[in-house]
């Protein structure tokens, strides 16, 4: 004969068994959602001052304006107009990203007139001499990867959930240069503090670290500083943003190539 | 220096227990002894293009270049290209790989209308659509970049340019990278591929590779060679065993040296232990013969031992002194790993002379004499054998042909300096491996499939910012490679102009009339901003302040490479404005700076060896003449040798350069043994013809074992891998037998033309005041009076012993050094009638020198006394010796022949002189 109390402790014990597993832990996955959703806005600009580190410590500038569009299932329209040097202003950058993986670019160079399309432009390659590929540059596109929760770890005295991002397709498998990512977001504001990069021989190849972080607006929060630093080579890229807008409705003819000539 | 040897012999528990203390202690130090694989040591120290070379190193990376070559009928296929892509991959991982150039990493710009691609040639996925081949086949070998870099313009090869360096630490880096690379080539191979690779790691590790075997072949073979010549020279066990022994010592003592000091094993020092057994056991040979001609002569063990101890202690210690300055005259050259070579030289020779000095005396006191040896000499000399026999003709040769043999010695010589204007230096590091070698057939067929495996940079420095990007300055640089191509002498060159002119044309749809250089710099700023990145690294510098232009060749030989780059400073000179540097660098070029510098130098420090070779023995034999003299026989063969390799076409190399130092410093050896010899002959004999055959019978046999040895010896290097090490001793071996002739007739009919004394008899020759004061000698300086002396001839009496006979003719006028004279009329009742006694200075007989006269008085030794005799010979040979001094010996016997005349035109006066006999 068993004790209603009895019952209810058993009852009880189970019940907090079941709750406690999904309660107790996000999933990789999960974790991402939730950065999107605090930190996506529709529309950015960003000044920047992009410094490239040789080797030896030599260092060249860079200035440059970036503008992002956000669009539907994580393809972005990206600009990238140069303001500095002198002998490189106005070159520009058009970048629309597509569903097949395959983006479109254009090259615009004041000195050529017309600007030229880049086809079929592989994400691997690097920007313009810096240690960023362009596949590092986009917004993480979650229907491609999965997402593991590997742990957590402290960076800066701030706790941060460590998630792991492996190519989830044969595509973008091909198409990445990486084997597979960490990433560092912070558990308090989800932003991305730190990401290491691991090369198709599963080596780590890059260390990007996110400095000096701002509240933009409610729960935005980014980056003044990022530095990405090529272990493999020696060599660093220092991000500098002067200034920063969000969300200014920026239209998406904007995003043209007739604004690149202009 | 035989009051040393004397206590050796004396001592042999001392002498040996020392020998035994210090040779545990060196060779405690051997497991410090480092080895040197790496082929910095040949570049020039403090050399300002070699901080050039670091510097470009620093800008544009190593030029360490590995190419790995496939090839196949048609490298476009899946099979070819996935083979490519697999062994991209694996290069990109072997350690210390900085870069990997192939048509997988290579990026293909190219340009179609409005469209331009600017993705790798061969994307992730290797095609297989014949229409895509085809394209990938039309691009690649339509790119200016590729074609003859990367890719063959048959399209049946395809090559991986491979770029790696040591990681900070790794001492065997060419052989783990070769054997990395090997296998990654053995996992690739298949058929219809044939891949291998060719590069400077690749020669380098094969180099080392090919040493150690040599040195484990010819050690031990020219080890036994030395063994059985030595035998047959001295003919008994203890002949062997000694020399062999000090060898084994000394080598001990020299690598232990070797290590304390520091100094690693290199190419160079390797040789030392082969040198230590040629050059030690020559000693030995001279020393050991001599104590068994003691022997033979009938002298007992301990006496022979200190008399040959006694008489060799000062030829060896010179002619060491020479070998040492010889070999230690490398320390004042350049290059680090002569230096070494130098120092580690020096000290080794070092060492075996005072091995040699501490063991074998003791060892030939302790080894009972040689059964062959214990007959005693008798009186009647048994029929000379074999070599003296030999000798004794040789001797009336000489004699006998003595103009013609000078006229033929001197006419070849000339002959031979016709050779020295067509003498070229040209190291080739490549043609040194044997032409059925591996590394050669791959050397020449990269070269005809594809490029050469051989590289360096041209940097053009700007010296500010941005200075690359002035289209005049790239105009230039295309110009410079339109030139290098046009000499037919370099197989590719690439720079950021390649690039750039590919860019501007595919910016313009791929039309290929724009393949040129933009019209503005900021044309050429822009397209650098698109083709920043790890493969425009190695073409222009991080601020764009400098380019590289980087040269494929096939170039192995040092003169070519030479010719090909005082080409470039010439085109230089001309076409670009004094504010940009352009500059060839590169291992290679410094290698080849070393190598000729190498070369020469080797040359000029062998004749700066030479004049203090010659001026050691000047002052050894106190005289210019003979210092001049002992070297003739031994440049003779020497010029004779590069003047038949000017002839012939045998170039001067790093190898063939080492054959003067080497052989001088042996050669010179037997010269001096062998005028040391003439001149203790001519001190007893007085003759100079006997004193020669006496010389030849004594030094004949071992200068013809010594040399026979030296030769068979070096030609052992023929078992060699390396066919400028087999040249070297051939050469070698010839040098040696010209020297050994140019030794037993040369030297001999030079020798017999002046009298040969040496400062050790000098030094000892005891002569009293009154000597010195004796009118004999007025003006004369005490060094000229002992010259006199020894070159006179001094005579021992014993006490008792007749002098002058009266009534005999006499020829010599006599001076009294030692001891007393007596001087009397002997009457013919047997009575002698005292006329005078005469100690040291006093003259008598002058007389007799100038006009035979027969003597009018007799003389006898009172004492024990050392007369000095000198007759017109003896008179002729100071004159030949010194004329100055000559003169005023003559004006004295003149003065005192007045003295003599005023004595018997007037009688009664005081006469300086003595009694006239």
């Amino acid at each position: 004969m068993t004790s209603p109390g009895v019952v209810v402790a058993l009852l009880s014990i189970v019940l907090l068994a079941a709750g406690a597993i999904p309660a107790a832990a996000q999933s990789g996955l999960e974790i991402m959602k939730r950065q999107r959703e605090l930190q996506h806005v529709r529309d950015e600009e960003e000044r920047q001052v992009l410094r490239l580190v040789s080797k030896s410590g030599a260092t060249k500038e860079r200035r440059v304006t970036r503008w992002v569009l956000s669009g539907p299932n994580d393809l972005d329209k990206i600009l990238v107009r140069f303001q500095a040097p002198r002998d490189v202003e106005n070159t520009a950058l058009l970048t629309w990203e597509a569903a097949d993986g395959n983006d479109d670019q254009w090259l615009y160079l004041p000195s050529v007139k017309k600007p030229k399309r880049i086809a079929a432009s592989s994400k691997k390659n690097r920007f313009m001499g810096t240690d960023f590929a362009y596949e590092d540059l986009r917004s993480e596109p979650l229907a491609v990867h999965t997402y593991t929760l590997l742990g957590a770890d402290v960076v800066d005295g701030a706790d941060c959930f460590v998630v792991d991002a492996k190519p989830a397709t044969e595509r973008q498998a091909a198409d990445s240069g990486y084997s597979h990512r960490k990433i560092w977001i912070r558990k308090d504001h989800y932003v991305t503090v730190k990401r290491e990069f691991y090369d198709r021989q599963d080596r780590l190849e890059k260390v990007e670290t996110s400095r000096k972080l701002v509240n933009v607006a409610g729960t935005i929060w980014r980056s003044d500083e990022l530095e990405m630093h090529d272990v493999q080579n020696g060599t660093r890229t220092l991000v500098t943003i002067e200034s920063r807008a969000i969300n200014r409705g920026l239209r998406d003819d904007f995003f043209s190539e007739a604004e690149l000539i202009r | 220096m035989r009051r040393p040897l004397l206590w050796v012999a004396d001592h042999p528990v001392a002498a040996v227990v020392l020998t035994l203390l210090l040779t545990l202690a060196l060779g405690a130090q051997l497991p410090r002894l480092r080895i040197d694989e790496s082929a910095e040591g040949l570049m020039v120290e403090r050399d300002p293009a070699r901080a050039f070379y670091e510097q470009a190193r620093q800008r544009f990376g190593s030029d360490n270049l590995t190419v790995v070559l496939v090839k196949a009928d048609d490298v476009f296929t899946p099979a070819a290209l996935t083979a490519v892509r697999r062994l991209s991959d694996g290069l990109e991982r072997v350690a210390g790989v900085s870069r990997v150039e192939s048509l997988t990493t290579t990026r293909n710009i190219k340009g179609e209308g409005d469209a331009l691609t600017t993705d790798p040639l061969v994307g992730a996925v290797i095609p297989t659509a014949p229409a895509e081949l085809a394209r990938l086949r039309a691009d690649a070998l339509g790119s200016r970049v590729l074609v003859g870099n990367l890719v063959a313009a048959d399209g049946r090869a395809t090559a991986l340019v491979v770029y790696a360096d040591a990681r900070p630490g790794e001492t065997a880096f060419n052989r783990r990278f070769t054997t990395d690379v090997d296998a990654l080539v053995a996992r690739e191979t298949r058929p219809g591929l044939t891949i291998y690779q060719v590069g400077a790691p690749m020669t380098k590790a094969t180099y080392a590779q090919y040493l150690k075997a040599d040195q484990r072949t010819i050690i031990p073979l020219s080890t036994v060679v030395l063994i059985v010549t030595l035998f047959l020279a001295v003919r008994t066990l203890q002949g062997v065993v000694i020399p062999v022994v000090t060898a084994v010592v000394s080598i001990v003592w020299s690598l232990g040296l070797m290590a304390v000091t520091g100094i690693p094993l290199t190419i160079l020092t390797a040789i030392i232990p082969s040198l230590m057994l040629a050059i030690g056991f020559t000693e030995d040979v001279h020393m050991i013969s001599e104590y068994h001609h003691r022997l033979e002569h009938g002298d007992d063990k301990l006496t022979a031992l200190r008399t040959m101890l006694g008489e060799s202690a000062m030829p060896i210690l010179v002619t060491t002194a020479t070998t040492v300055l010889g070999f230690g005259s490398l320390i004042t050259t350049d290059i680090t790993m002569l230096i070494q070579f130098g120092y580690a030289s020096a000290m080794a020779l070092t060492a075996n002379y005072v091995v040699t000095m501490l063991l074998l005396p003791p060892m030939l006191r302790w080894w009972a004499v040689p059964r062959r040896l214990r007959r005693v000499a008798l009186v009647d000399e048994s029929p000379p054998g074999g070599i003296p026999r030999l000798m004794q003709r040789l001797g009336e040769f000489n004699l006998r042909w003595r103009v013609p043999i000078l006229v033929a010695w001197g006419a070849l010589t000339l002959a031979s300096l016709a050779g020295w204007l067509t003498l070229r230096v040209n190291t080739d590091l490549i043609s040194f491996f044997p032409e059925r070698s591996a590394i050669r057939q791959r050397v020449a067929d990269l070269s005809r499939s594809l490029a050469g495996g051989l590289a360096f940079y041209v940097v053009v420095d700007t010296g500010h910012d941005d200075g690359i990007k002035n289209p005049a300055v790239l105009r230039r640089i295309a110009g410079l490679q339109d030139h290098l191509a046009a000499t037919g002498r370099v197989d590719k060159t690439v720079s950021v102009a390649d690039y750039v002119r590919k860019m501007h044309r595919e910016m313009h749809g791929g039309d290929p009339a724009f393949e040129t250089i933009p019209e503005t710099s900021d044309q050429v700023a822009q397209y650098l901003l698109m083709l920043e990145g790890r493969e425009l690294e190695k073409f222009v510098d991080f601020k764009a302040a400098a380019a590289n232009i980087v040269v494929r060749h096939h170039l192995t030989g040092s003169g070519d490479l030479s010719a090909l780059l005082r080409d470039i400073e010439r085109h230089v000179a001309r076409d670009f404005p004094p504010t940009v540097i352009v500059r060839a660098t590169g291992e290679e070029v410094l290698f080849n700076n070393a190598s000729d510098y190498m070369a020469v130098n080797e040359l000029t420090s062998f004749s700066s060896t030479f004049v203090i070779i010659g001026v050691i023995h000047a002052l050894l034999f106190m005289s210019l003449k003979a210092g001049i003299l002992s070297l003739i026989p031994n440049v003779v063969p020497i010029l004779m040798l590069y003047g038949f390799m000017g002839l012939v076409g045998i170039p001067l190399n790093t190898s063939t350069a080492m054959i003067a130092t080497v052989a001088i410093g042996i050669a010179v050896d037997d010269t001096v043994h062998h005028m040391v010899t003439y001149s203790r002959q001519l001190n007893e004999l007085h003759d100079q013809r006997r004193a020669m055959f006496e010389t030849l019978r004594i030094e004949g046999r071992p200068i013809i074992y010594v040399s026979i040895a030296l030769a068979a010896g070096f030609l052992t290097l023929v078992a060699s891998n390396f066919v400028a090490t087999v040249y070297f001793g051939v050469l070698a071996a010839f040098v040696m037998l010209v020297a050994m002739l140019a030794e037993l007739t040369l030297t001999p009919i030079l020798m017999v033309s002046i009298p040969l004394l040496t400062v050790w008899d000098m030094v000892r020759l005891r002569m009293s005041g009154d000597v010195r004061r004796a009118p004999l000698f007025a003006g004369l300086s005490r060094w000229e009076a002992r010259k006199v002396v020894l070159l006179g001839g001094l005579h021992e009496y014993e006490a008792g012993a007749p002098v002058i006979v009266k009534g005999e003719i006499g020829t010599e006028m006599y001076m009294v050094v030692t001891g007393r004279i007596r001087v009397f009329d002997p009457l013919p009742d047997g009575r002698e009638r005292t006329l005078t006694a005469l100690g040291p200075g006093g003259v008598i007989g002058e007389i007799g020198v100038l006009t035979q006269q027969v003597r009018s008085a007799s003389v006898v030794a009172e004492a024990r006394s050392e007369l000095l005799r000198l007759d017109l010979a003896a008179l002729e040979r100071v004159r030949k010796w010194s004329p100055y001094t000559s003169a005023k010996l003559f004006r004295n016997i003149a003065r005192m022949l007045g003295e003599r005349l005023r004595e018997a035109t007037q009688p009664g006066v005081e006469s300086a002189l003595s009694p006239r006999v």
